[in-house]
Protein backbone atom coordinates (compact mmCIF):
# COMPACT_ATOMS: atom_id res chain seq x y z
CA UNK A 1 0.00 0.00 0.00
CA UNK A 2 3.05 2.51 0.91
CA UNK A 3 4.47 1.55 -2.42
CA UNK A 4 1.46 2.18 -4.21
CA UNK A 5 0.45 5.95 -2.26
CA UNK A 6 4.02 6.68 -4.33
CA UNK A 7 2.67 5.41 -7.97
CA UNK A 8 -0.31 7.35 -7.49
CA UNK A 9 1.34 10.68 -6.31
CA UNK A 10 3.45 10.06 -9.24
CA UNK A 11 0.89 9.53 -11.43
CA UNK A 12 -1.55 12.88 -10.39
CA UNK A 13 2.05 14.88 -10.83
CA UNK A 14 2.22 13.97 -14.23
CA UNK A 15 -0.65 16.15 -15.16
CA UNK A 16 1.39 19.16 -14.19
CA UNK A 17 3.28 20.93 -11.02
CA UNK A 18 1.24 20.69 -8.04
CA UNK A 19 1.31 21.84 -4.08
CA UNK A 20 0.22 19.70 -1.45
CA UNK A 21 -3.19 20.03 -1.23
CA UNK A 22 -4.22 20.31 -4.92
CA UNK A 23 -2.51 16.57 -5.26
CA UNK A 24 -4.12 15.39 -2.32
CA UNK A 25 -7.55 16.86 -3.33
CA UNK A 26 -6.79 14.68 -6.87
CA UNK A 27 -5.95 11.91 -5.83
CA UNK A 28 -9.14 11.72 -3.74
CA UNK A 29 -11.11 13.29 -6.59
CA UNK A 30 -9.79 10.61 -9.08
CA UNK A 31 -10.00 7.70 -7.11
CA UNK A 32 -13.92 8.65 -6.02
CA UNK A 33 -13.36 9.02 -2.31
CA UNK A 34 -11.58 5.41 -2.61
CA UNK A 35 -8.04 6.47 -1.29
CA UNK A 36 -9.72 8.06 2.09
CA UNK A 37 -6.32 8.59 4.12
CA UNK A 38 -5.39 11.04 6.82
CA UNK A 39 -4.04 13.84 4.47
CA UNK A 40 -1.07 15.02 6.85
CA UNK A 41 0.33 11.38 6.66
CA UNK A 42 0.44 12.16 2.16
CA UNK A 43 3.19 15.07 3.24
CA UNK A 44 6.25 12.61 4.19
CA UNK A 45 5.46 10.32 1.19
CA UNK A 46 6.04 13.50 -1.22
CA UNK A 47 8.75 14.70 1.11
CA UNK A 48 11.00 11.16 0.63
CA UNK A 49 9.65 10.81 -3.15
CA UNK A 50 11.88 14.37 -3.24
CA UNK A 51 14.78 13.19 -1.02
CA UNK A 52 14.73 10.15 -3.64
CA UNK A 53 15.72 12.17 -6.20
CA UNK A 54 11.55 11.50 -8.09
CA UNK A 55 10.54 15.25 -7.39
CA UNK A 56 11.61 18.81 -7.01
CA UNK A 57 10.05 21.51 -4.65
CA UNK A 58 9.77 25.46 -4.38
CA UNK A 59 8.16 27.37 -2.63
CA UNK A 60 5.61 29.51 -4.06
CA UNK A 61 2.98 32.32 -3.01
CA UNK A 62 -0.42 31.51 -4.22
CA UNK A 63 -3.27 33.70 -3.02
CA UNK A 64 -0.80 34.83 -0.36
CA UNK A 65 -0.69 31.87 1.09
CA UNK A 66 3.05 29.96 1.14
CA UNK A 67 3.21 26.54 -1.02
CA UNK A 68 5.23 24.08 -1.47
CA UNK A 69 5.19 23.08 -5.22
CA UNK A 70 5.89 19.30 -6.36
CA UNK A 71 7.19 18.56 -9.73
CA UNK A 72 7.59 15.51 -11.00
CA UNK A 73 11.68 14.93 -12.75
CA UNK A 74 12.78 12.88 -15.30
CA UNK A 75 13.85 9.75 -12.90
CA UNK A 76 10.27 10.21 -11.30
CA UNK A 77 8.66 10.18 -14.92
CA UNK A 78 10.81 6.92 -15.62
CA UNK A 79 9.54 5.39 -12.19
CA UNK A 80 6.38 5.84 -12.68
CA UNK A 81 6.79 4.19 -16.03
CA UNK A 82 7.86 1.48 -14.45
CA UNK A 83 5.15 1.35 -11.77
CA UNK A 84 2.60 1.60 -14.46
CA UNK A 85 3.78 -1.07 -16.62
CA UNK A 86 4.34 -3.28 -13.22
CA UNK A 87 0.85 -2.65 -12.45
CA UNK A 88 -0.81 -3.73 -15.95
CA UNK A 89 1.16 -7.19 -15.99
CA UNK A 90 -0.27 -7.38 -12.16
CA UNK A 91 -3.72 -6.50 -12.78
CA UNK A 92 -3.96 -8.46 -16.35
CA UNK A 93 -3.10 -11.81 -14.03
CA UNK A 94 -5.72 -11.15 -11.12
CA UNK A 95 -8.27 -10.22 -14.13
CA UNK A 96 -7.44 -13.09 -16.50
CA UNK A 97 -7.48 -15.86 -12.95
CA UNK A 98 -10.69 -13.94 -10.91
CA UNK A 99 -12.67 -13.37 -14.08
CA UNK A 100 -12.07 -16.55 -16.20
CA UNK A 101 -12.53 -18.54 -13.18
CA UNK B 1 -13.37 35.34 19.88
CA UNK B 2 -12.51 31.91 20.22
CA UNK B 3 -8.92 30.63 19.71
CA UNK B 4 -8.33 29.11 16.40
CA UNK B 5 -8.19 25.17 16.88
CA UNK B 6 -5.80 25.45 13.67
CA UNK B 7 -2.84 27.01 15.86
CA UNK B 8 -3.22 24.54 18.76
CA UNK B 9 -3.12 21.92 16.53
CA UNK B 10 0.03 23.14 14.90
CA UNK B 11 1.54 23.86 18.03
CA UNK B 12 0.91 19.98 19.12
CA UNK B 13 2.47 19.06 15.90
CA UNK B 14 5.39 21.33 16.03
CA UNK B 15 5.98 19.74 19.48
CA UNK B 16 5.86 16.24 18.49
CA UNK B 17 7.98 16.79 14.65
CA UNK B 18 11.83 15.11 15.84
CA UNK B 19 14.49 16.47 13.06
CA UNK B 20 16.47 18.81 11.82
CA UNK B 21 15.19 22.36 12.17
CA UNK B 22 14.54 23.32 8.40
CA UNK B 23 12.34 19.72 7.72
CA UNK B 24 10.21 20.55 11.02
CA UNK B 25 9.86 24.43 10.09
CA UNK B 26 8.54 22.91 6.22
CA UNK B 27 6.04 20.24 7.37
CA UNK B 28 4.29 22.55 9.85
CA UNK B 29 3.99 25.52 7.13
CA UNK B 30 3.02 23.04 4.57
CA UNK B 31 0.11 21.74 7.66
CA UNK B 32 -0.87 25.53 8.17
CA UNK B 33 -1.23 26.47 4.12
CA UNK B 34 -3.11 22.88 3.59
CA UNK B 35 -5.35 23.63 6.48
CA UNK B 36 -5.74 26.51 6.06
CA UNK B 37 -7.08 25.91 2.06
CA UNK B 38 -9.38 23.14 3.68
CA UNK B 39 -10.92 25.88 5.66
CA UNK B 40 -11.41 28.64 3.09
CA UNK B 41 -12.36 25.72 0.57
CA UNK B 42 -15.40 24.93 3.08
CA UNK B 43 -15.99 28.51 3.67
CA UNK B 44 -16.88 28.92 0.32
CA UNK B 45 -18.98 26.64 0.16
CA UNK B 46 -21.53 28.02 2.79
CA UNK B 47 -19.62 26.00 5.92
CA UNK B 48 -19.65 27.81 9.52
CA UNK B 49 -16.05 28.71 10.47
CA UNK B 50 -15.64 26.60 13.46
CA UNK B 51 -17.08 23.71 11.59
CA UNK B 52 -15.00 23.96 8.49
CA UNK B 53 -11.99 24.24 11.14
CA UNK B 54 -12.96 21.14 13.30
CA UNK B 55 -13.30 19.34 9.58
CA UNK B 56 -10.15 20.19 8.43
CA UNK B 57 -8.32 19.27 11.44
CA UNK B 58 -10.25 15.61 11.34
CA UNK B 59 -8.92 15.34 7.52
CA UNK B 60 -5.36 15.89 8.36
CA UNK B 61 -5.14 13.18 10.88
CA UNK B 62 -4.33 13.92 14.41
CA UNK B 63 -1.05 15.47 15.34
CA UNK B 64 0.16 12.25 16.95
CA UNK B 65 0.05 10.34 13.49
CA UNK B 66 0.90 12.78 11.26
CA UNK B 67 4.04 13.46 13.56
CA UNK B 68 4.56 9.51 13.77
CA UNK B 69 4.40 9.19 10.14
CA UNK B 70 6.69 12.53 9.19
CA UNK B 71 9.13 10.72 12.03
CA UNK B 72 9.30 7.55 10.56
CA UNK B 73 10.44 8.59 7.32
CA UNK B 74 12.99 10.14 9.09
CA UNK B 75 14.07 7.08 11.52
CA UNK B 76 16.76 5.77 8.89
CA UNK B 77 18.76 9.08 8.65
CA UNK B 78 18.15 10.19 12.52
CA UNK B 79 20.76 7.99 13.49
CA UNK B 80 23.32 9.70 11.79
CA UNK B 81 22.76 12.59 11.97
CA UNK B 82 22.54 12.59 15.79
CA UNK B 83 25.62 10.43 16.31
CA UNK B 84 27.27 13.12 13.28
CA UNK B 85 26.28 16.33 15.71
CA UNK B 86 27.35 14.79 18.76
CA UNK B 87 30.69 13.24 16.90
CA UNK B 88 31.19 17.35 16.30
CA UNK B 89 30.27 18.65 19.51
CA UNK B 90 32.68 16.60 20.85
CA UNK B 91 35.44 17.22 18.35
CA UNK B 92 34.71 21.38 19.54
CA UNK B 93 35.26 20.66 22.91
CA UNK B 94 38.46 17.82 22.41
CA UNK B 95 39.78 21.50 20.67
CA UNK B 96 39.04 23.53 23.80
CA UNK B 97 40.57 20.89 25.84
CA UNK B 98 43.76 21.03 23.36
CA UNK B 99 44.24 24.86 23.62
CA UNK B 100 43.60 24.66 27.55
CA UNK B 101 46.58 22.14 28.17
CA UNK B 102 48.76 24.40 25.64
CA UNK B 103 47.98 27.37 27.63
CA UNK B 104 48.75 25.57 30.95
CA UNK B 105 51.77 24.54 29.77
CA UNK B 106 52.98 28.86 29.22
CA UNK B 107 51.21 29.65 32.30
CA UNK B 108 52.93 27.16 34.18
CA UNK B 109 56.56 28.57 32.69
CA UNK B 110 55.57 31.99 33.55
CA UNK B 111 54.77 31.29 36.80
CA UNK B 112 58.42 29.15 37.38
CA UNK B 113 59.51 32.48 36.47
CA UNK B 114 57.43 34.89 38.68
CA UNK B 115 57.46 32.11 41.68
CA UNK B 116 60.12 29.75 41.43
CA UNK B 117 61.01 26.24 39.23
CA UNK B 118 60.87 23.77 42.65
CA UNK B 119 56.92 25.20 43.61
CA UNK B 120 55.77 25.04 40.00
CA UNK B 121 57.43 21.28 38.83
CA UNK B 122 59.39 20.29 42.43
CA UNK B 123 58.16 16.70 43.69
CA UNK B 124 56.83 17.31 47.08
CA UNK B 125 59.54 17.79 50.16
CA UNK B 126 58.41 13.83 51.35
CA UNK B 127 58.49 12.04 47.81
CA UNK B 128 60.20 9.00 47.95
CA UNK B 129 61.57 8.98 44.43
CA UNK B 130 62.64 5.43 43.03
CA UNK B 131 66.01 4.90 42.58
CA UNK B 132 66.58 3.93 39.12
CA UNK B 133 64.74 6.96 37.73
CA UNK B 134 67.00 9.29 40.05
CA UNK B 135 69.92 7.74 37.85
CA UNK B 136 67.43 8.81 34.96
CA UNK B 137 66.68 12.07 36.10
CA UNK B 138 70.25 13.08 37.03
CA UNK B 139 71.39 11.71 33.66
CA UNK B 140 69.51 13.60 31.62
CA UNK B 141 69.96 16.84 33.28
CA UNK B 142 73.33 17.48 33.93
CA UNK B 143 72.97 20.54 35.57
CA UNK B 144 71.40 19.18 38.56
CA UNK B 145 73.10 18.20 41.69
CA UNK B 146 70.44 15.84 43.98
CA UNK B 147 67.77 14.29 42.57
CA UNK B 148 64.92 16.06 43.40
CA UNK B 149 66.38 19.00 41.80
CA UNK B 150 67.05 16.59 38.38
CA UNK B 151 63.12 15.49 38.82
CA UNK B 152 62.07 19.22 39.06
CA UNK B 153 64.42 20.05 35.66
CA UNK B 154 62.84 17.05 33.79
CA UNK B 155 59.16 17.96 34.81
CA UNK B 156 59.52 21.25 33.50
CA UNK B 157 61.22 20.45 30.20
CA UNK B 158 58.81 17.19 29.88
CA UNK B 159 55.57 18.97 30.59
CA UNK B 160 56.25 21.79 28.53
CA UNK B 161 57.42 19.89 25.64
CA UNK B 162 54.58 17.20 26.54
CA UNK B 163 51.91 19.78 27.19
CA UNK B 164 52.55 22.40 24.17
CA UNK B 165 53.19 19.61 21.40
CA UNK B 166 50.30 17.34 22.11
CA UNK B 167 47.92 20.82 22.17
CA UNK B 168 49.92 21.51 18.75
CA UNK B 169 49.51 18.25 17.28
CA UNK B 170 45.67 17.84 18.40
CA UNK B 171 44.12 21.15 17.13
CA UNK B 172 46.57 20.37 13.81
CA UNK B 173 44.21 17.24 13.33
CA UNK B 174 41.31 18.76 14.34
CA UNK B 175 42.05 21.52 11.68
CA UNK B 176 42.38 19.41 9.26
CA UNK B 177 39.48 17.43 10.47
CA UNK B 178 37.02 20.72 10.49
CA UNK B 179 38.62 21.86 7.24
CA UNK B 180 37.69 18.01 5.41
CA UNK B 181 34.37 18.50 7.20
CA UNK B 182 33.50 22.36 5.55
CA UNK B 183 34.62 21.36 2.04
CA UNK B 184 32.48 18.04 1.82
CA UNK B 185 29.27 19.90 3.17
CA UNK B 186 29.91 22.73 0.92
CA UNK B 187 30.55 20.11 -2.28
CA UNK B 188 27.11 18.76 -0.88
CA UNK B 189 25.27 21.97 -0.24
CA UNK B 190 24.51 20.28 2.93
CA UNK B 191 26.01 22.80 5.22
CA UNK B 192 23.90 23.58 8.69
CA UNK B 193 21.37 21.06 7.99
CA UNK B 194 21.78 18.60 10.04
CA UNK B 195 20.19 17.96 13.44
CA UNK B 196 20.96 20.59 15.74
CA UNK B 197 21.50 19.96 19.10
CA UNK B 198 19.86 21.61 21.89
CA UNK B 199 21.87 25.13 22.03
CA UNK B 200 22.38 24.49 26.35
CA UNK B 201 23.50 20.78 25.74
CA UNK B 202 27.21 21.35 25.12
CA UNK B 203 27.81 23.78 27.22
CA UNK B 204 26.26 22.22 30.07
CA UNK B 205 28.33 19.10 29.44
CA UNK B 206 31.41 21.42 28.69
CA UNK B 207 30.69 23.18 32.27
CA UNK B 208 30.74 19.83 33.28
CA UNK B 209 33.40 18.14 32.67
CA UNK B 210 35.84 21.08 33.00
CA UNK B 211 34.54 22.22 36.26
CA UNK B 212 34.70 18.74 37.40
CA UNK B 213 38.21 18.10 36.25
CA UNK B 214 39.28 21.87 37.71
CA UNK B 215 38.16 20.78 40.74
CA UNK B 216 40.24 17.59 40.79
CA UNK B 217 43.18 19.33 39.93
CA UNK B 218 42.58 22.05 42.74
CA UNK B 219 42.93 19.38 44.94
CA UNK B 220 45.85 17.81 44.06
CA UNK B 221 47.26 20.74 44.07
CA UNK B 222 46.01 21.72 47.41
CA UNK B 223 47.25 18.65 48.58
CA UNK B 224 50.43 18.26 46.60
CA UNK B 225 49.80 15.07 44.91
CA UNK B 226 52.42 13.09 43.30
CA UNK B 227 51.05 10.31 40.79
CA UNK B 228 53.23 8.23 38.48
CA UNK B 229 54.82 10.69 36.48
CA UNK B 230 52.99 14.10 36.99
CA UNK B 231 53.47 15.82 40.42
CA UNK B 232 53.91 19.70 41.22
CA UNK B 233 52.01 22.40 43.51
CA UNK B 234 52.37 25.26 41.37
CA UNK B 235 51.38 22.74 38.07
CA UNK B 236 48.20 21.27 39.28
CA UNK B 237 46.65 25.04 40.34
CA UNK B 238 47.93 26.18 36.94
CA UNK B 239 46.35 22.87 35.50
CA UNK B 240 42.98 23.72 38.13
CA UNK B 241 42.94 27.46 37.10
CA UNK B 242 42.82 27.03 33.30
CA UNK B 243 40.27 24.29 33.64
CA UNK B 244 37.90 26.32 35.71
CA UNK B 245 37.87 29.42 33.86
CA UNK B 246 37.52 27.21 30.82
CA UNK B 247 34.38 25.51 33.20
CA UNK B 248 32.88 29.00 33.40
CA UNK B 249 33.17 30.28 30.24
CA UNK B 250 30.66 27.17 29.50
CA UNK B 251 28.61 28.00 32.25
CA UNK B 252 28.04 32.11 30.84
CA UNK B 253 27.44 30.55 27.49
CA UNK B 254 24.71 27.79 29.41
CA UNK B 255 23.62 30.80 30.83
CA UNK B 256 22.89 32.77 27.84
CA UNK B 257 21.61 29.64 25.90
CA UNK B 258 19.03 28.78 28.81
CA UNK B 259 18.10 32.78 28.70
CA UNK B 260 17.66 32.71 25.42
CA UNK B 261 15.39 29.37 25.06
CA UNK B 262 12.63 31.09 27.76
CA UNK B 263 12.76 34.07 25.18
CA UNK B 264 11.99 32.47 22.38
CA UNK B 265 9.45 30.33 24.23
CA UNK B 266 7.68 33.81 25.55
CA UNK B 267 7.78 35.09 22.03
CA UNK B 268 4.80 33.42 20.34
CA UNK B 269 2.62 33.48 23.60
CA UNK B 270 2.79 37.06 24.58
CA UNK B 271 2.43 38.35 20.75
CA UNK B 272 -0.60 39.48 19.98
CA UNK B 273 -2.75 37.73 17.40
CA UNK B 274 -2.11 38.79 13.97
CA UNK B 275 -5.72 39.87 11.95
Amino acid sequence: MKGNLDALLLAVLQSGPAHGYEVIAELKRRSNGEFDMPEGTVYPSLHKLEREGLLTSEWDVVAGRRRRTYRLTAPGRAALAREHAEWVRFSTGMNAVLVAG
Amino acid sequence: MAPDPIDAYLDELLARLLGPARDVRRTLLEAEAHLRDAVDEQVAAGTELAEARRVAIQRFGSAAQVAATANRSLAGRTGALVLGALVWAAARMVAVGAASVGVAAVLARALAALTSTAFVFGAPANAVLPADRCAHWLAVQPSATTCAQAAMLENSSDTFQLYTGGAVIGLVVLGIAFTIRAIVSRARGTARTGIVLPPAAVPAIGATVFGGTGAALLSAGLSDVMLTGSWGRGLWLVDAGVAILVALSYAVVFARALLAGAGTMAGPTTAPAAQ
